[in-house]
């Protein structure tokens, strides 16, 4: 059985095991090698060197039929859905992750330095508490001071 | 005259957001829930992480609000507050100041109990081999006066450890004097079955300000069963004597453990009603753990983890309603994690923090001096593992122990921000490393999370404490609220009225 989406093609070899080709263009290694990780518990798992530019993962099932302890293992095609499902979320954390290390970084910096060393000066003057001369600032001067107020 | 600028003036531009450090992971009800560096968190409905993390959140939307209110986005509006999330990342660790703060003696491994789950304990009269000898313990204290922690605990151990009453009443003088000589404050804690109390050590533990930590596991029938002794009278004795040494020390100064085994999973209500018919207000659902003679008598101790799940939710559904009723109990497991989740605050629990608490939040003395990175790991010695023994007082300097190589090992493995399954996981900031169990259960410092009983745990229950807390029940968060600021209910209620 051959299934696919965009990015995405499975294909079931055995009741047990499948093999999913993934578009590096969508989906990142990185992305991948985390999924395969968490499913570990399940199924064996092989991400060998493609011919093509695809990313190809080999999929075999621990579990080939019910056991006391586990009387409704998964099937294949539930495995891939729950992979491919999987995957899209690891695809977004690898995002934030990328977008957001050198901030993280800083802020462990910051975190973790010597009182002082790393902290920037607070936003606005010392002199001007109310930033009167700021027009963005958090108030604004609409008239002369009234002096009976 | 002076005024606000008018409201539009604050709302973002039409310029795109940025987005600051964060992780986040379904909830099994298909809603999402994300976490920042600090252990803030936003509950949000299904769908949101693409979007969000797409940047196609609606800048007029609520959640748009919340996200940038607590530090997960940032847009051309928002001030430059790195300096506070850093404050914040600071004081979520904190726990981490001073380094070792709980100090175990082991006095004796000697014991009038024959517990099926006890890791330790000898059934002997032979005090020369099992009990701590005074040079052992002098070096002891002065190894443990070498922590750099100001705010320091002495917990006393066994075996039963006032079966070694005279190297207590030996240890206690001297670690006063030389903390006070060092200006650290310090706590003394005596865990004991209580079936060997007099009045005179009652008198001599509330004269020194010592605390007593005692077991309890459940009424009677389950009690006696897990914890037998010779008359089989373990449950009457522990009760009777509770009472005496509240009666001398007062009601705050007497705690009582209970140990989960398959028997206690049956029976979580019966557990916790006992706790309340004694008068106590906090118990601790602790998992059994996979140490020691626990491993040997699988038959007996080994269950299903998802039994011990249903007892933890049964369990903590039952301590809800006991509070709803106007009966304030808290439970610790739960009151760990919540502090993590709903106060700026982290907890050095040593099983539940990271950097992992082995030997970094605790030390473990044992009666023939060695040395042991958590009570874990003495009982894994017991079993003829010493891959967690960090040296012993005669032959180490606490320098030696700490650039020891058993040591620097365990650090290897200690932050769970490094660990793979855990470096991406929502829950990273609440949850912790346990090397120990790893090495117990797995075979490795590292660990393997797909499989690990402590990762399905701790996600499981946190999982658990955000389903009640997105159920927005008014009276639960004030539950909650009450056990993270060790306050009662009804206090809680008047300050907070619905």
């Amino acid at each position: 059985m051959i299934s696919g989406a965009e990015g995405f093609q499975s294909e079931s070899d055995s009741e047990f095991s499948a093999t999913i080709r993934l578009d590096p263009r969508i989906y990142s290694r990185e992305a991948i090698l985390r999924t395969c990780y968490w499913h570990t518990s399940t199924a064996h798992i092989h991400v060998p060197e493609s011919p093509d530019d695809k990313l190809v993962v080999h999929i075999k099932l621990k579990q080939r039929g019910p056991t006391l302890a586990n009387p409704k293992p998964v099937s294949i095609e539930e495995f891939v859905g729950e992979f491919c499902n999987s995957l899209l979320d690891f695809e977004l954390r690898r995002q934030v992750e990328a977008e957001t290390a050198p901030v993280r970084q800083l802020v462990l910096a910051k975190a973790f330095s010597e009182s002082g060393v790393l902290e920037d000066d607070p936003p606005g003057t010392v002199a001007d508490p109310v930033e009167t001369a700021n027009p963005r600032g958090l108030v604004q001067i609409i008239n002369a001071p009234d002096e009976g107020s | 005259m002076r005024t606000f600028h008018p409201v539009e003036s604050y709302s973002s531009s039409q310029a795109g957001y940025r987005l600051l450090p964060f992780r986040f992971l379904r909830l099994d009800d298909g809603a999402e829930v994300f976490v920042n560096e600090v252990g803030e968190f936003v509950l949000a409905p299904k769908g949101t992480a693409r979007t969000l993390i797409q940047k196609q959140l609606p800048r007029s939307s609520d959640l748009y609000a919340t996200f940038k209110a607590k530090q997960f986005i940032a847009d051309d509006s928002s001030s430059p507050l790195l300096d506070l999330l850093a404050t914040k990342y600071r004081t979520k660790y904190s726990f981490m100041e001073g380094s070792t703060k709980l100090h175990i003696f082991v006095v004796t491994l000697r014991c009038d109990h024959s517990c099926h789950y006890c890791q330790v304990s000898r059934q002997t009269a032979d005090k020369i081999s099992y009990d701590m000898s005074l040079e052992t313990a002098a070096q002891s204290v002065e190894l443990m006066m070498k922590s750099p922690a100001r705010h320091l605990t002495l917990e006393f151990q066994g075996g039963e450890s006032l079966l070694a009453f005279d190297v207590i009443r030996y240890i206690v003088p001297l670690a006063k004097k030389k903390a006070e000589a060092l200006h650290k404050e310090l706590e003394i804690v005596v865990c004991t079955n209580l079936s060997n109390i007099t009045d005179d050590i009652l008198l001599y533990l509330r004269d020194e300000n010592i605390m007593v930590s005692t077991s309890l596991d459940g009424p009677a029938f389950l009690h006696n069963a897990n914890r037998p002794r010779p008359g089989n009278n373990s449950y009457e004795l522990t009760i009777k004597n509770i009472d005496r040494a509240r009666k001398t020390l007062g009601v705050g100064r007497v705690a009582a453990l209970m140990t989960t085994t398959q028997l206690s999973l049956q029976h979580p209500k019966e557990i916790i009603d006992e706790y309340v018919r004694q008068g106590f207000h906090s118990i601790f659902l602790r998992p059994i753990s996979p140490y020691g003679f626990a491993v040997k008598s699988k038959e007996k101790t080994g269950y299903q983890f998802d039994a011990f799940l249903d007892f933890y939710r049964t369990g903590l559904a039952h301590i809800i309603e006991i509070n709803r009723k106007g009966y304030d109990l808290s439970e610790a497991y739960s009151k760990i994690l919540l502090t993590k989740i709903l106060t700026p605050y982290g907890t050095g629990h040593v099983n539940l923090q990271s950097p992992d608490g082995a030997g970094l939040s605790v030390l473990v003395y044992n009666f023939d001096g060695d040395v042991y990175a958590t009570d874990e790991s003495r009982m894994l010695a017991e079993m003829g593992d010493h891959t967690f023994r960090l040296g012993n007082v005669r032959t180490h300097t606490h320098r030696d122990i700490f650039t020891g190589e058993p040591f620097l090992n365990l650090l290897s493995s200690a932050c769970n921000q490094s660990l793979a399954g855990c470096s991406d996981c929502a829950f990273q900031t609440y949850c912790g490393s346990d090397s120990v169990f790893n090495h117990t259960t797995q075979g490795d410092l590292y660990g393997h999370r797909p499989t690990s009983d402590f990762c399905r745990r701790n996600m499981e229950i946190i999982k658990h404490l955000f389903t009640l807390i997105s159920a927005r029940d008014p009276e639960i968060m004030r539950i909650f609220l009450a056990w993270i600021q060790n306050s009662g209910l009804r206090e809680i209620s008047k300050r907070a009225p619905s």
